[in-house]
């Protein structure tokens, strides 16, 4: 079940790593430049942080993956 | 009121607006494209997705209240837990009460189909392409989305409200002392900076762990309060555009804020699923789907919360009728689980 529920996490991951590239480079085009700091902070900030953070959850589904059942729960 | 009269009451209102709503839609007098057309049904459903969700949790609350007086009336005073359950002689506590996983459940779904079409729509719009899915049907799956996480919010809200039920959040009084379970609970280097930046005495002994973890009750549920707030406020707002005329100003602050704060829900998201799943707190996880946990894990992770338990179980046999710990009737949700532990 563990390795299920892991092997899920990662595939979420894998979404927001996809979103966070999305973020990132649209806030570094020129076109977003134009509209103004907010937006393209709130891109480039947005973008690092999902990425940051999916990173975070992608380490803690290897480790569930690699987990005991009875040694931890 | 009876409660079954007031569930009922509730639900007819809701088939009447939903009749009424489609009755409108259906009826080829209004100029509406697809997508405005969706608006509008959401917009106007909202104040009875709300009217429900209040109804249920109200009942709910009410229900439960019902139940521990029955439970305490049989089991005499000392023992307002009741009877031991299946899964409690099996040596299991309950955690959440079945309305809590259902609700949580619900406003999961739909927060992840907002989450996902609410992103898909700002993506769109950033990177300028064509959406290869039709974008009425994005609308479309986001207001179904918000309307689910709309019934569950208000549900919940009304429970806690009418159960009485806290835990959630550090009570007044004590949230020093949650900071300080915190910065224990915390990677060392990160606990220190917390410490040192509040002032914490970290020499103490840090406090036992209750029903919630510190990190639970003073980072996750309030950002989750805060953030699921502010989406929804801004998304109403947005969605009522066009059915009463909301400021230019007022609008463009709403969908800022609203975008803003789906960014932080994906982010925030993702930190709930690193907090659940780490292998020591799978059981964290496991709860959320059965509503208990394995006692045996409370008793080493949940020092506190099993503490209050073995005491409540132990006063029968020593006082039969002294009373409870917590004051004279303490809600069930102080025995069994703060999030409305009663089955």
């Amino acid at each position: 079940m563990r390795q299920v529920v892991a092997l899920l996490g990662l595939l979420y991951v894998a979404v927001n790593l996809l979103a966070a590239y999305l973020f990132v480079t649209s806030g570094l085009a020129a076109k977003m430049a134009a509209k103004g700091m907010l937006q393209q902070g709130l891109l480039l900030s947005g973008g690092l942080l999902i990425g940051l953070f999916a990173l975070f959850l992608a380490w803690q589904c290897v480790a569930l993956a690699l987990s005991r059942e009875r040694a931890t729960s | 009121m009876n409660r079954r009269m007031l569930m009922l009451i509730a639900v007819i209102a809701t088939v009447a607006g939903a009749i009424g709503i489609a009755i409108q839609l259906a009826s080829g007098a209004q100029p509406w494209g697809p997508t405005l057309a969706d608006n509008m049904v959401f917009a106007k459903a909202i104040p009875f997705t709300l009217g429900l969700g209040v109804a249920l949790g109200t009942v709910a609350g009410l229900a439960a209240g019902v139940r521990t007086v029955r439970r305490r009336a049989a089991t005499g005073p000392g023992n307002p837990a009741g009877p031991a359950e299946g899964r409690e002689a099996e040596g299991a506590v309950r955690r959440f009460s079945t309305l809590t996983v259902v609700m949580h459940w619900i406003a999961a779904v739909g927060f992840l189909l907002a989450l996902v079409t609410g992103v898909w729509q700002y993506l769109k719009g950033i990177l300028d392409v064509e959406s290869p899915v039709f974008m009425p049907y994005v609308y479309r799956v986001h207001y179904v989305g918000a309307t689910l996480l709309l019934v569950a919010m208000s549900t919940m809200v009304a429970y806690w409200l009418v159960g009485g039920v806290g835990g959630l959040i550090p009570p007044r009084g004590q949230r020093i002392r949650h900071l300080r379970g915190l910065a224990h609970e915390l990677p060392r280097p990160l606990g220190s900076t917390l410490a040192v930046l509040l002032g914490l005495n970290m020499r103490r002994e840090p406090p036992p762990t209750e029903q919630f973890t510190y990190y639970e009750t003073t980072v996750s549920f309030p950002t989750w309060i805060v953030l699921l707030g502010l989406v929804t406020l801004t998304g109403v707002l947005k969605a009522m555009r066009y059915v009463y005329p909301i400021p230019g100003d007022l609008l463009w602050w709403a969908s800022t804020l609203h975008v803003a704060s789906m960014v932080l829900l994906a982010a925030k998201t993702l930190d709930h699923l690193r907090y659940v799943f780490a292998p020591g707190r799978w059981s964290l996880l496991t709860s959320m789907v059965s509503g208990w946990m394995p006692a045996r894990v409370i008793q080493a992770r949940h020092p506190a919360w099993h503490e209050r338990i073995e005491a409540q179980q132990a006063q029968p046999e020593s006082a039969p009728d002294a009373t409870p710990v917590a004051g004279p009737t303490p809600p069930a949700a102080q025995v069994t689980g703060s999030t409305g532990g009663v089955a």
